[in-house]
């Protein structure tokens, strides 16, 4: 029988490897190489988005039964939580793009989801994980889901907002990127600069309260995670004002978007380290 | 027809500032110190600005050490030791209240700034609010705050004032929009407005953050907290801080399957004021009980270790515990302030200590008491030299080198009592921002403010402008398309 370690890496392998199909695919979609390209890059991101699903499924179930406590242990594994990374970014982008023909956006989200599942394939499972009763409770686990989604939602963000910035350049040689179609780079930016506010400010606001709960007070377990979160929705936050404002503030709104992004990023994997050492 | 550059770009990349729609009278009023400083909060790179300087202090908070709560009471210890970790550098970072940023006054100059622009925010965008659902009477004086940037856009017709407006109407009508004409206005003016009971979203956002703050401010300078308490069954504790309960543990019940492993624990607690009992509940981890002016919470659990012995020669062993004042006894009885707590107890007569320390475990495995015993003189427990002698589960004998133990083992809850009130107003803040926010961009309401004129050459103009904070928004693209193929010549 396979061993469950083995069986997640297999299916961490698959996902990479359709990742490198859906940026294959997307690459030949935006220099409008004949084919059913854009088909393909969609039919394996959303492949991808089920592998790396089992993935995280096999890895909880070797850490205990995954339907009791999956981002309890989640938030303790740095390879779950780089994976779970890129599984939200992808399946935001899905849910997001959804008749929003930004190819352009799609190849950088993939792109950086393939990274996080190079980075996740280097990194050592964590061997004996064993959540205490606090971060077994639903509302951590609540508060974790939350934080991933507003996570995928800046690392959308973050794509757009690149792939804005990049565009004048990339225009001349790539059609696609051409008027109109970078109105729903900026549509895109703004809806997944909402949904990572609303993400986070939720994940945020069940952190405190569950907090609140337990000692008395506003402050959690002192987790620079939580920290870093606070700061990528400030700047999340300063994105959207930007956006809606408009006028000279409007041109930092993309740029703003991949501060958040990286910030949440760059701050939930540091963090990671900052607790396992 | 013909359009302007704008209508093919999103608003934001608008041309140089134009002049206002014609027929208007943007206020050239002179600024009073108080307007002007009305109009410094207002303004977007204000609050920008503001929002940049947070997440640097909370960028800040999570890279340099920040001052724990248990190093309250000795400030300077803690300091210490931060100093001279890493030499002068820390001077600067302790000069500029970098160790405990949340506690600044800089910060908190910060965070009233924030409130104050907060409430002004709040103060306009309630008067938009309230102007286009309520009162829905617009004058040329409204234009101020409007007209003191370009319109977005702009869109020229050969057909006459008249036919733009009736098509401009029909466009509206159809969009879904209701208008009213704007009075005092040379030239027809019209704000058209949909959806706009949605505009309360965002004085409410605002509002819900600026209770937030003042939440914020209540926990931090008002209420208290007591030390956990760690009391047997039938103890009672006066709560003090001014209120007259007395609170009695009746029972706590620490809930293990077959194999040992916790599943959860709780307390049953009585409450009593004047000695008479008041009332009862259970308290248990998430789950305080909160009454008038208290709130009890069970925070987690410590053993309770007793132990007897005696040596390989029969001689009960004496023990000398530091947890109970240096007491010598021949029957110890320990009980751990904190989980994270260790305790040591000298064997007299034998140059040994005992260290206890404890680790409580969920689900996944059993609650742990760790014996090591140590020479006297070499108290590191974390020496490889140092091994755990004893690992228990539960009560029983152990047997450490010559020395054979009796240990006891029982679990206390540890109660905490507090009052903090603001807690309830930011939690509400934050659900009730979040709300808004989410009805806000869900339902999208819109406000324009359309201006038809006679341009250059005879052709009508139609200028569109949306309210000052509102201008980056995309939904005016296919309003403005469509406008532009309605008043096109074949249109």
């Amino acid at each position: 029988m396979m061993g469950e370690p083995f069986a997640a890496d297999l299916w961490t392998g698959l996902a990479a490897l359709l990742l490198v199909t859906a940026v294959i695919a997307y690459g030949l979609e935006l220099f409008r190489v004949r084919g059913r390209w854009a088909l393909w890059a969609t039919g394996a991101t959303i492949g991808a988005v089920i592998a790396l699903a089992v993935a995280l499924v096999v890895i909880a179930t070797t850490h205990g039964r995954w339907w009791q406590s999956p981002l309890a242990v989640l938030s303790l594994d740095p390879r779950q939580v780089v994976l779970g990374l890129a599984l939200a970014t992808l399946a935001v982008h899905l849910v997001l793009a959804w008749r929003l023909p930004v190819d352009a956006t799609g190849l950088v989200v993939v792109l950086l989801a393939l990274v996080l599942v190079l980075i996740a394939g280097f990194m050592v499972e964590a061997s004996e994980l064993s959540p205490d009763c606090d971060q077994r409770t639903i509302p951590l686990q609540l508060q974790w889901a939350l934080f991933l989604a507003g996570t995928g939602g800046l690392a959308v963000a973050g794509s757009a907002g690149l792939t804005l910035a990049l565009r004048a350049g990339l225009a001349r040689r790539i059609p696609r990127l051409q008027w109109p179609l970078w109105i729903d780079l900026h549509a895109l930016l703004e809806r997944a600069t909402a949904l990572a506010l609303a993400s986070l400010g939720a994940g945020l606001a069940v952190s405190l309260w569950w907090s609140w709960q337990l000692r008395g007070a506003l402050c959690t377990t002192h987790e620079p995670r939580e920290g870093w979160v606070i700061v990528a929705l400030l700047v999340a936050a300063m994105s959207f004002l930007a956006r809606r404002t408009g006028g000279r503030w409007g041109r930092w709104s993309a740029g703003l978007a991949m501060v958040a992004a990286s910030v949440a990023i760059l701050g939930l994997l540091t963090g990671l380290i900052c607790c396992t050492i | 027809m013909t359009e302007d550059t704008s209508i093919s770009r999103p608003t934001y990349t608008a041309g140089p500032e134009a002049e206002a729609p014609a027929g208007s009278s943007p206020s050239g009023q002179r600024l009073e110190p108080l307007s002007l400083i009305w109009r410094v909060f207002a303004s977007p790179t204000t609050l920008l600005a503001l929002l940049g300087f947070v997440a640097l202090a909370v960028a800040l908070a999570a890279v340099i050490p920040q001052l724990p709560p248990q190093a309250a009471d000795d400030p300077q210890a803690w300091l210490a030791i931060q100093l001279g970790v890493s030499g002068q550098a820390s001077g600067f970072i302790y000069v500029l209240g970098l160790f405990d940023i949340y506690h600044a006054f800089w910060f908190h100059t910060l965070l009233a700034l924030m409130g104050l622009t907060l409430f002004v925010w709040c103060v306009e965008t309630a008067s938009l609010a309230w102007k286009a659902t309520v009162r829905q009477r617009w004058g040329a004086a409204d234009f101020s705050s409007w007209g003191r940037h370009a319109p977005q856009i702009h869109l020229f017709s050969s057909h006459s004032s008249r036919t733009a407006l009736s098509r401009l109407h029909e466009l509206l009508d159809q969009a879904g929009y209701a208008w009213v004409d704007v009075r005092g206005m040379a030239n027809p003016n019209q704000v058209a407005v949909r959806r706009a009971l949605a505009l309360w979203a965002e004085p409410v956002v605002y509002s819900a953050l600026l209770a937030i703050l003042l939440g914020l401010g209540i926990v931090s300078n008002w209420g208290w907290q007591a030390q956990g308490w760690q009391p047997a069954p039938g103890e009672s504790h006066s709560v003090g801080h001014g209120t007259d309960y007395t609170i009695r543990l009746d029972e706590f019940e620490l809930q293990q399957d077959e194999a040992g492993r916790v599943l959860g624990y709780g307390s049953k607690i009585t409450w009593l004021q004047d000695g008479t009992a008041v009332g009862q509940g259970r308290v248990s981890s998430g789950h305080p009980i909160m009454l008038p002016g208290v709130t009890v919470r069970q925070v987690g659990y410590v053993p309770v270790i007793q132990m007897r012995g005696k040596d390989d020669t029969g001689r009960p062993l004496a023990f000398e515990a530091e947890a109970e004042g240096l007491s010598v006894s021949n029957d110890t009885k320990v009980v751990l302030a904190t989980p994270d707590d260790r305790a040591l107890i000298l064997v007299l007569g034998h140059d040994r200590f005992l260290a206890l320390t404890f680790e409580p475990a969920c689900s996944q495995g059993k609650p742990v008491l760790q014996i090591v015993l140590l020479q006297a003189g070499s108290l590191d427990t974390t020496s490889a030299e140092q091994r755990v002698q004893a690992v228990i589960h539960e009560s029983g004998l152990v047997e450490l080198e010559n020395l054979h133990v009796e240990v006891d083992l029982g679990y206390h809850p540890i109660l905490q009592v507090d009052h903090r009130p603001g807690a309830g107003l930011i939690l509400a803040g934050m659900m009730v921002a979040l709300i808004a926010m989410a009805v806000g961009w869900l339902v999208r309401p819109q406000l324009l403010w359309i201006a038809v004129s006679t341009g250059e050459g005879g052709l009508t103009l139609v200028q569109i402008l949306a309210p000052p904070k509102m201008r980056g928004s995309l939904w005016r693209e296919p309003l403005a398309s469509r406008l532009g193929e309605m008043l096109s010549d074949d249109g």
